[in-house]
């Protein structure tokens, strides 16, 4: 058992580390990971916008490399990074047509000294920096001709781009960069590690203070409506095997039915309208979590904050407890079956005594294993229950953070979720195997 | 009929119906007339897009609710209930479900809540039941010893392989301005179809001169459990609201990302079930008594296994229906003009007298999920 242990754990950190690369990657696609023009663009000659540019780039840590090594195409470049949003689309698909990158940096280079020392005019200098093929080229150096003939160096590089010769090959083959350790990716592991996760405007106490607290909240209220839900789908789906409930366990039945099929940001309204807002009654806060002093002392800070936890605590519950409800009552009466509980009757336990004595503890394992995958379900909803109430937990978190395109804390809290989610898989297992010695280790792979 | 069969009887009669209320939306909710008359033709204008002005029609026909997805009421400020008194409109043109507070009707944007969902429900399911059905059932079916590979058969793969990356490279890069992506789409095809024969025709020369004693298995089922599991352990809407800042756009790249998403449950359950059925003593027997491999394949193996999937199909689409009012909830999802459920019950958030503005689409809602996990429910008994 300490071997299936170990060669667990031993695959929970390459596993992260992948997931850690594909969020990179993921991250990196989203447009708010370029740099958006200054708003006072227009007041700005091409040479304190290059300067801006070349700024920002390394004040975000934009301007090394993406990853370790880069694969790129033989006609293209991997310093791509290095080239300014509008025109790089432009470039790099001159450099496509024309099977010929150096030859278009060449002239980018120019163009950019050229604009720089006002021997071209701006707009000539967007115009031919957006040309993307041979005949876009050429229609714009004919349509800017009078100014290229000021320019010899300029006119050189236009005619050796329309003239290069290389073949189609240039376009399908592959090239391989090794950059070492001075990439993005490693400096935004680094980071995460030693927990700098968000670029605000705080200091990076302040920050981590904020994002510790944030989890605790998220982590929090997630572990007790687990716990709620566990105690109150044990307790229910129990008894309602009861002589005497039988009929009402059929409306429970469908009750909870109904209430797996309700959405959570419904519930979460539909209370609100009920409980929270003046429309009907009035005993419940409608979002926030109270506004407490730092010196009370542990019970009136229960006292004031547990009535802003209700409502939530409740949006949280209401759907692992009806699924936990349904497992619990399929398992049960699947045990029904068993011939022990016919024996533990025939020596003279009443039926509802056997199955709560014996067939409720077998009933109960697979349920362990629930626990653990519940924990992304919980995450999932935390974003919109957060967001609903106001409470200071991660998904309120992200939902900010979206709107306001701060992009790499979304994605730092995927990591986050990604590795709680894993970590929650890996102790369900564990304690799986620790209740119930009879289930086999090995690759029986069956039960998924 | 008893009542449990009642009940999925109506699940299916209601799911049916949002579905063909989705198809038909543009016809039966559109403040442009479907058929108009003009002195020179027969036009229809609900097919145009745009804002639509022309009033001079000698005849016209309009659609049963004549309002749109996004048509305001602009001389209201207030939403409107449907008790109250309307009595300056015509008789169709009344509110029957009332307005939202920006004045947009209510059950026209039911009705396009309702194309919506569909869409996206059974959309996304599609996506994830190609890819989960593939993967999982390769995964299954091919375990992880039945494709033997000495070190001259894997040189031969790998090679193959590399030399069809190279020819995929075909395609341009996504970046690449003034392609004719029309041109480049045949030459794919072409390379894929013809690489796809190399591999068979190579796979049954190797096969000719292979030895069997000499070579190593390759686990495939292990190494394609590992990346289920790998993207299976990400919260399913996070990644919906990560993909989403990534890819963006309307209602098609939202069905691809749920799609995108959903796919590793489907592809977990079938790869249980195909192992399961493999072992069990029909298939077995089937072998011995030497019916061929798609013989058993499409008439032993798949139908059994198929039963489960059904199940989750049904739970998947209720999920996708559900993470997709959930994005338009938080206003991360479709958003603009297009009209959605999710979206509704947010602007009734903000204001909650207007009951009737929660009231319907939670119904709708409801009654869909309800009708969805139900019909689970049943096959899965």
């Amino acid at each position: 058992m300490l071997r299936y242990f170990f060669t667990r754990l031993l695959w929970f950190l390459p596993t992260l580390w992948l997931i850690s690369i594909i969020v990179f990657f993921l991250a990196k696609s989203t447009e708010g990971n370029s740099i958006s023009p200054p708003r006072f663009l227009e007041n700005m000659s091409p040479k304190q916008e290059a300067e801006y540019y070349k700024t920002e780039r390394q004040r975000r840590g934009l301007d090394l490399p993406l990853f370790y090594f880069s694969i790129y195409r033989a006609s293209q470049t991997d310093t791509a990074y290095l080239l300014p949003e509008r025109h790089k689309k432009a470039l790099l698909s001159l450099a496509y047509h024309c099977r010929n990158w150096p030859k278009v940096d060449q002239f980018y280079a120019d163009l950019k000294k050229a604009v720089f020392q006002e021997k071209l005019s701006q707009i000539a200098f967007y115009e031919l920096c957006s040309s993307y093929d041979r005949k876009s080229l050429e229609e714009n150096s004919l349509k800017w001709a009078d100014q290229l003939s000021a320019l010899p160096l300029l006119a050189k590089d236009i005619e050796a781009i329309q003239q290069s010769n290389f073949t189609m090959l240039h376009n399908y083959l592959f090239k391989i960069n090794f950059h070492g350790f001075e990439n993005q990716y490693h400096l935004w592991l680094q980071q995460i590690i030693d927990g700098k996760w968000a670029h605000s405007s705080l200091s990076e106490q302040d920050q981590n203070k904020q994002l510790l607290r944030a989890l605790i909240w998220t982590l929090g209220m997630s572990l007790t409506s687990l716990f709620l839900a566990f105690v109150f789908a044990l307790l229910l789906g129990i008894w309602s095997f009861h002589p005497k409930w039988k009929k009402a366990s059929l409306y429970l039945e469908k009750v909870f039915l109904g209430l797996y099929a309700t959405p959570n940001f419904l519930m979460a309204t539909v209370l609100i309208f009920f409980f929270a807002s003046g429309h009907v009654l009035k005993w419940l806060p409608v979002y926030g979590i109270g506004e407490v002093n730092e010196s009370d002392s542990l019970f009136s800070l229960l006292k004031l904050r547990i009535p802003y936890l209700i409502l939530p605590l409740i949006c949280y519950t209401y759907p692992v407890m009806a699924y936990f409800f349904e497992q619990i009552r399929s398992n049960l009466f699947n045990q029904l079956k068993a011939d022990y509980l016919l024996t533990a009757q025939a020596k003279g336990l009443s039926f509802f005594s056997s199955l709560q004595k014996h067939a409720l503890p077998n009933a109960i394992i697979p349920l362990i294993s629930l626990v653990g995958s519940s924990i992304p379900a919980l995450i999932s909803g935390s974003f919109i229950i957060e967001s609903i109430f106001n409470l200071p937990g991660m998904g309120k978190l992200s939902v900010e953070a979206f709107l306001s395109r701060d992009y790499n804390l979304i994605f730092t809290i995927t990591l986050i979720g990604a590795a709680l989610t894993l970590l929650g898989n890996l102790i369900s297992d564990f304690a799986y195997h620790l209740i119930d010695p009879r289930i086999s280790l090995h690759k029986t792979e069956n039960a998924s | 009929m008893n009542k449990a069969s009642k009940l999925l009887s109506f699940a299916y009669l209601y799911l049916g119906l949002i579905v063909i209320i989705g198809f038909l939306a543009p016809v039966l909710a559109n403040n442009k007339p479907l058929i108009a008359k003009s002195e020179k033709a027969w036009l229809f204008p609900f097919l145009k897009e745009g804002v639509y002005n022309q009033t001079d029609f000698s005849w016209q026909l309009n659609a049963p609710i004549p309002y749109g997805e996004g048509s305001l009421e602009y001389e209201q400020s207030k939403a409107i209930s449907p008790f109250d008194n309307q009595s300056e409109k015509a008789w169709n043109e009344r509110h029957w479900l009332g307005t939202d507070g920006l004045g947009r009707d209510v059950l026209a944007q039911l009705i396009y809540g309702c194309r919506t969902a569909s869409f996206v429900g059974f959309g996304s399911m599609l996506i994830a039941l190609l890819l989960g059905l593939s993967i999982g059932g390769f995964s299954a079916y091919l375990g992880d010893e039945k494709i033997v590979l000495s070190w001259s058969k894997s040189l031969f793969y790998i090679s193959l392989g590399s030399l069809s990356i190279i020819a995929l490279s075909v395609i341009p890069p996504y970046q690449i301005m003034g392609v004719n992506h029309i041109q480049v789409l045949l030459p794919i095809l072409l390379i894929l179809f013809i690489t796809g024969l190399l591999f068979y025709w190579g796979g049954l020369l190797l096969k000719k001169h292979s030895n069997k004693s000499k070579g190593f298995y390759l686990p495939l089922d292990l190494i394609l459990n590992r990346i289920i599991e790998l993207i299976d352990s990400l919260p399913s809407l996070l990644l919906v609201i990560a993909l989403g800042a990534v890819i963006k756009g309307g209602i098609v790249s939202l069905i691809l990302i749920i799609g995108l998403t959903a796919w590793t449950g489907i592809a977990k359950l079938f790869r249980a079930e195909v192992l399961k059925v493999k072992s069990s003593p029909f298939i077995s027997s089937a072998i011995g008594l030497g019916f061929g491999k798609s013989r058993i394949l499409f008439n032993h193996l798949l139908p059994n296994a198929l039963t489960s999937v059904v199940v989750a199909l049904s739970f998947g689409v209720s999920s996708a229906i559900l993470a997709e009012s959930s994005l338009s909830f938080l206003g991360l999802g479709i958003g603009g003009e297009q009209a959605s459920w999710g979206a509704l019950i947010a602007s009734a958030r903000a204001d909650l007298d207007a009951w009737w503005v929660l009231l319907f689409p939670a119904l709708a809602i409801l009654f869909t999920l309800i009708s969805c996990q139900s019909i689970g429910k049943r096959l899965q008994g």
